[in-house]
């Protein structure tokens, strides 16, 4: 349009037409127009401008074609994709993704991208990637290995999406290298490795990205050619710094930007990662209140372009875990009451606009509401810590478990080797007759419980988790004579496990004469506060253990 | 709604007399579809005033729910052509449009020309921006306007 370039004369265009205009302009354009006019200062503070803006968001991203959802929080069970469509996502339409292991089953989805549908199998390091529409599956095949010795090898897929300068769809992964006894610190190397579809191979990146947070599966999305996660960076001062990782497919670059508001206050959020209105968004879910927040990136790289779009609630606490955005300008969530139930959330309304059907198993819902109550721990007692750890352990959760305990040891908390030991010795008790589970993450979580158990010792003297640290070696012995096949691709680990219970064996009979001494002292002390800490924590945790009486607190009974 | 081929006066800010089949005014402009709707339209003697609209932009406009009534149906891409073509006017020409389509509530045309103007707009820096808005007061003061370059030098 040639005419165009010269200014608009008479007058000023008035200021109501003004504000349409700016409404449909891209999130990231709003700090610009502050400083265009004063009178345009924080814009969506203008409650006129704040309904054009939303109408235009909604209108923006309100499809009428369907939604695919997958991500289920703490669903282990059933890890399969709906595809959900209709005014009210009334028409359900269940995908059995294809089986990636025999015995293992279809894994998790990780993303879903032009149609293709990548998932994985945790801690078995297969991905595949899976066409629905023509029931194409590809087993795309494992990352570059050289392991070094005395490392525990891990991989965490980061990212897939589409390279539209290549035409290619990658995959970004995440190799990392765990120490023996250092599993709850940082990895000491990692290693970056990009798949093309076209090449059909790995090849290295030699970046050094922040890994993404696991625990919620909701930390990665995918838009436009570029992967966003985000994860935690634990500086020396101990403060928590989050950040978004923004890795370009194409350029095979990555650029973060700080989530800058983290440490407003103690209350640690629940983040989920999602795309609104073709900008990357976060929604954080915070405890403490029972709000949401959520924030618009406008710009990768400037963390001054976050805008906080919407603060919604207070909710009722069952609405707790906001899992991605709907096709409505709606989020969904999980209900985490026994109804079992997904929700829909107008974002601009802060209502709920329905419930989405899609039944989930009991021992889900329960455990999610004990980490609700958990979470609303704000000064949380060594025994709130144990109860959800072990509520986890029990249901087949070790990397929730997992995560949680790394989170422990980073508190005040020195978990002394009862808590240690009950924690993990429920692992080995869970798992004797569940010989299939007894994996590579099994290995190394004993493992670490031997490795943190003998460090107790050596510190600060024996403790009364000796008791548990004999069963544990005894269950740890018993695995292995009766499992002996289930340690596949694992030989460094069970070799390592050998030598320590040789270790065990010659500390055994000296623990056990303390044992005695030291177990009374302790399980009095602690009784009447792991009553109370129980009857807030641990039973709705220990309830999901199938048919399990007892559960998280089991160890220090004994 | 009217019949088809009834016709309505419009007259421009000149008095000009501008003739258009009622259809096409009510399909598309909120205005005159309410006062068809209300009856006090006349349809022997009235004529609807538009005293702050010029011949030449009341002609424009009349052109443009003219054609859109008349080709609804085509597809999408040679409407956005169309409507391209509609508006490679001057600015002058542009903002007359603006505040007639506002005027008469034409929703679809206000929202090309928002979009246009959005366009216009997106990515330039700021002195750029007040230009093409014809902002003469944007109400900093100069010590905030100085803050204001200081912090976002990339804006400026």
């Amino acid at each position: 349009m040639a005419n165009h370039n010269d200014q608009i004369p008479n007058d000023q265009i008035p200021n109501d037409l003004a504000l349409e205009i700016l409404a449909k302009l891209p999130v990231k354009s709003l700090k610009r127009f502050s400083c265009v006019r004063k009178s345009w200062l924080n814009l969506l503070e203008n409650p006129d401008f704040k309904s054009m803006y939303y109408e235009n968001l909604k209108s923006k991203t309100a499809h009428s074609s369907s939604l695919l959802l997958w991500r289920l929080f703490y669903q282990r069970d059933e890890n399969n994709v709906h595809l959900l469509s209709g005014e009210r996502y009334e028409n359900m339409v269940t995908l059995v993704l294809p089986t990636l292991v025999e015995s293992y089953g279809p894994g998790e989805v990780l993303e879903c991208v032009n149609g293709i549908i990548c998932h994985y199998e945790r801690g078995r390091e297969v991905i595949g990637l899976w066409n629905p529409k023509t029931d194409e599956h590809k087993i795309i095949p494992p990352g570059i290995s050289d392991d070094e010795p005395g490392f525990d090898r891990h991989v965490s897929v980061h990212g897939f999406g589409y390279d539209n300068v290549n035409d290619d769809y990658k995959v970004v992964q995440c190799v990392y290298y765990i120490y023996g006894r250092t599993l709850f610190e940082e990895p000491v190397l990692r290693i970056w490795q990009i798949y093309s579809l076209k090449s059909n191979c790995w090849k290295k990146l030699d970046l050094e990205m922040t890994q993404k947070e696991d625990v919620d599966k909701a930390s990665i999305a995918y838009l436009n050619g570029v992967c966003h996660w985000w994860g935690s960076e634990f500086a020396t001062d101990e403060l928590e710094e989050q950040v978004l990782v923004s890795f370009n497919l194409s350029t095979e670059t990555f650029r973060t930007t700080s989530i800058v508001w983290v440490q407003e206050n103690d209350d640690s959020p629940t983040r989920t990662l999602v795309v609104l209105n073709e900008s990357v968004t976060l929604i954080s879910s915070f405890a403490q209140n029972n709000r949401i927040e959520i924030s618009i990136l406008g710009e990768v790289g400037v963390k001054e372009s976050w805008v906080k779009l919407f603060t919604l609630g207070p909710f009722q606490s069952e609405f707790r875990y906001p899992m991605r955005m709907g096709n409505k300008c709606d989020v969904i969530f999980y209900i985490g009451n026994d109804s079992n139930e997904l929700a829909s959330f107008d974002v601009i309304t802060g209502k709920v606009i329905h419930n989405i059907n899609i039944k989930t198993r009991m021992f889900v819902s329960d455990l999610a509401s004990t980490r609700r109550i958990f979470d609303l721990i704000i000064k949380k007692s060594i025994f709130s810590w144990t109860s959800m750890i072990a509520g986890y352990a029990h249901s087949y959760h070790p990397l929730e478990a997992l995560d949680l305990f790394r989170r422990l040891v980073r508190t005040d908390f020195r978990p002394d080797g009862l808590i240690a030991a009950t924690v993990l010795l429920d692992f080995t008790i869970n798992n004797n007759d569940a010989s299939v589970f007894l994996d590579a993450q099994h290995c190394c979580i004993m493992k670490t419980s031997l490795d943190y158990l003998s460090s107790l010792s050596a510190n600060d003297g024996l403790s009364g988790a000796m008791r548990a640290f004999c069963t544990l070696a005894d269950n740890l012995k018993s695995d292995l004579k009766n499992n002996k096949n289930q340690f596949p691709d694992t030989v460094a680990t069970e070799k390592g496990l050998r030598q320590k219970l040789v270790c065990l064996e010659e500390m055994k009979e000296d623990l056990e004469k303390q044992i005695r001494i030291m177990n009374a002292n302790i399980i009095t002390s602690r009784k009447e506060q792991k009553e109370k800490e129980r009857c807030l924590c641990g039973r709705k945790g220990t309830q999901s253990s199938n048919g399990r009486e007892e559960g998280g607190s089991t160890a220090f009974a004994t | 709604m009217g019949s088809p081929l009834k016709k309505i006066m419009l007259c421009s800010s000149e008095k000009e007399i501008f003739s258009v089949e009622e259809q096409v005014m009510v399909q598309h402009s909120v205005i005159i579809n309410n006062m068809i709707e209300d009856g006090s339209y006349n349809y022997e003697e009235s004529k609807i005033p538009l005293d702050c609209v010029d011949s030449k932009t009341l002609k424009k406009v009349i052109d443009y729910c003219t054609y859109h009534t008349h080709h609804h149906n085509d597809n999408q891409e040679d409407l956005e052509a169309w409507d391209a073509q509609f508006l490679n006017v001057d600015s002058n020409g542009l903002y007359d449009l603006l505040m007639a389509a506002n005027y008469l509530e034409i929703r679809n045309l206000l929202d090309l020309i928002y979009r246009t103007i959005k366009n216009m707009i997106k990515g330039k820096k700021i002195d750029e921006i007040r230009r093409i808005l014809n902002i003469k007061d944007h109400g900093f003061t100069p010590e905030e306007e100085e803050q204001n370059r200081k912090e976002y030098p990339h804006f400026y």
